[in-house]
């Protein structure tokens, strides 16, 4: 049992990670595409991002909760 | 320790109550009925005795009538008087002789008078009784004045004569052939065989075979209308003056006396005592015969019923005790071996087995109770046995992602080190191409959402609404990263 969770707070741990390594990833797309209205997009999918990161943090804090 | 509440006192209790009263409301109603039937036979008895009794001071006292009569009538005694009134000589001594012969020929007379019509006696069988006046005496009177159809009077001697106070005396008219009295003639005769035949000796003695049948205690007295108790059962005292003699002043003496009636019923007598009386008059003589027993010794007999009907109570109550405490003792026994058997259950120990074997309801219980035991051990069993295969398939799968993941790392690191290591090969990918893979990383973020995550949170042991919380949560996730594919598709279609 204790393995199980353990298991499942490092697979958080990881979705973090990943959605941290893609905002930085649409940061650097912000810095270096022109087209304004790619820009939009990307911009939109990096706050999304940033709200992605905030829900694996979330998820790691109830997952850890038990 | 005594608990109200508990099976085994309510039950001790309710055997207790349904064992004891009806037994105390049949014994109440014995006792009332016995008590009544016993009250109804004993009057009865009362009844039967004094009238009985009656009958046969009836018939004494018309006995010794026709004794007294038959002097009266006596040609002897009738001579005596005819020459002793011509003034004729005659010899006292073979007068009074003769008169105390016949007298002592006859257990029941005490003695006998001859009285002339001035109401001095002449004769008589005892020499005290000779030069007595009884001009003032009543019988004499009543029998002077009356002459030629004179009878006789009877009663209860009210003067001393023959040394008692105590007697029956009968008047008689001596008469001659034209009917005219000539003088009068008392007879006395004792009390004792009225006495007799109140305690049943003179029955005895006249050869009956029983004759004291009355009830065991009664008591049995006549009252002559001055409320005096003349004749008892009891013998030794006649000589006394009768007036001086207990003087009776009951209900039934009242009742006889001043109403004529008769009395059957409970009413204190005259030591105060509450008695079950019955009384018959004797309207001629004015006489009460009264027969008495005491509360106490009538119910005798209720009083043995109530001692036995306590002594059966307690028998009674102490078996319904002890039966209680068999029968609530074993069901006490039984409920707590179910009890702990179910508080073992609780506590999940499934081995333990309800040791009762009865052919009963409890022992049917215990069976199927045991059964439900050993069905939900194999359940247990089963459970634990599929638990650990899920276990052992899901420790594999999360073995398989972490290993997945750590790869994942792995190539990312390798990634960084080549974006920062290697100019030339970032120089290659343009950011457009970058953008094409960007979708592709949201395409995977979407698979190992759904096909890792989403699993393993169902999987996990966290409770139900953290559960569905992180469900929710990487489900919306899941939606984002979609959402994401979806603009990066329109982006690179440009």
């Amino acid at each position: 049992m204790a393995d199980k969770n353990k298991n499942l707070i490092k697979m958080i741990e990881n979705l973090y990670y990943i959605e941290k390594d893609a905002r930085d990833l649409y940061n650097a797309f912000l810095e270096k595409i022109n087209d304004p209205k790619k820009i939009k997009i990307i911009k939109e999918v990096r706050d999304d991002k940033n709200k992605h990161i905030k829900i694996a943090k979330e998820l790691l804090k109830i997952v850890k909760s038990k | 320790m005594f608990k109200f509440k508990s099976i085994t006192v309510k039950l001790f209790f309710l055997f207790l109550i349904v064992g004891i009263i009806p037994l105390f409301l049949i014994g109440f109603l014995s006792i009332r009925s016995t008590e009544g039937g016993i009250r109804k036979e004993v009057l009865n008895g009362l009844v039967r005795y004094t009238e009985t009794k009656e009958g046969q001071i009836f018939a004494y006292i018309e006995f010794v009538k026709i004794k007294g009569s038959y002097f009266s009538k006596s040609d002897t005694i009738r001579r005596y008087v005819e020459t002793f009134k011509k003034g004729q000589y005659i010899n006292p001594s073979e007068v009074n002789d003769f008169l105390k012969k016949k007298a002592a020929m006859d257990e029941v007379l005490v003695g006998m008078s001859i009285v002339d019509l001035n109401g001095k006696v002449v004769f008589s069988s005892s020499k005290s009784e000779i030069g007595k006046d009884e001009s003032n005496h009543k019988h004499f009177i009543e029998i002077a004045k009356e002459e030629k159809d004179s009878s006789i009077k009877s009663g209860l001697m009210i003067h001393e004569h023959f040394g008692l106070y105590n007697a029956f005396i009968t008047s008689h008219p001596i008469k001659n052939e034209e009917g005219d009295i000539l003088a009068v003639i008392d007879v006395v005769f004792s009390l004792n065989e009225i006495i007799d035949i109140l305690n049943g000796d003179f029955q005895l003695e006249k050869g009956a075979l029983t004759g004291k049948s009355g009830l065991e205690g009664m008591n049995s007295y006549v009252v002559n209308q001055e409320k005096i108790m003349f004749i008892h059962p009891i013998k030794g005292d006649l000589s006394m003056p009768h007036y001086e003699r207990m003087k009776v002043d009951t209900l039934p003496v009242k009742e006889c006396l001043e109403n004529g009636k008769q009395i059957i019923d409970t009413y204190k007598t005259y030591t105060g005592k509450e008695v079950l009386g019955a009384s018959m008059c004797i309207p001629d003589s004015r006489w009460v015969i009264i027969s008495e027993i005491s509360i106490d010794k009538a119910f005798l007999a209720v009083k043995e019923i109530y001692y036995q009907l306590v002594l059966m109570m307690i028998v009674s109550f102490l078996l319904v005790v002890g039966i209680s405490l068999l029968l609530t003792d074993k069901v006490s026994k039984y409920l707590n071996k179910f009890t702990t058997a179910s508080n073992q259950v609780a506590r999940g120990n499934l081995d333990v087995k309800i040791d009762i074997d009865t052919d009963d309801e409890i022992g049917f219980l215990a069976k199927n109770l045991n059964k439900m035991i050993v069905s939900l051990k194999r359940s247990r069993v089963q459970i634990e046995k599929e638990i650990s295969v899920r276990t052992k398939d899901l420790e594999n799968i999360n073995k398989y992602m972490v290993g997945r993941e750590i790869k994942m790392i792995e190539l990312k690191e390798k990634i960084k080190n080549i974006e920062k290591d290697g100019y030339d090969l970032k120089k290659k990918l343009s950011w457009d191409e970058r953008l094409k893979n960007a979708e592709d990383m949201e395409e995977n973020i979407i698979l190992k959402l759904k096909n890792s995550y989403l699993r393993a949170i169902n999987e996990s042991d966290l409770d139900i609404v953290k559960k569905k919380k992180a469900l929710g949560l990487i489900k919306e996730l899941i939606n984002g990263s979609v959402k994401h594919k979806k603009y990066l598709a329109k982006i690179n279609k440009k």
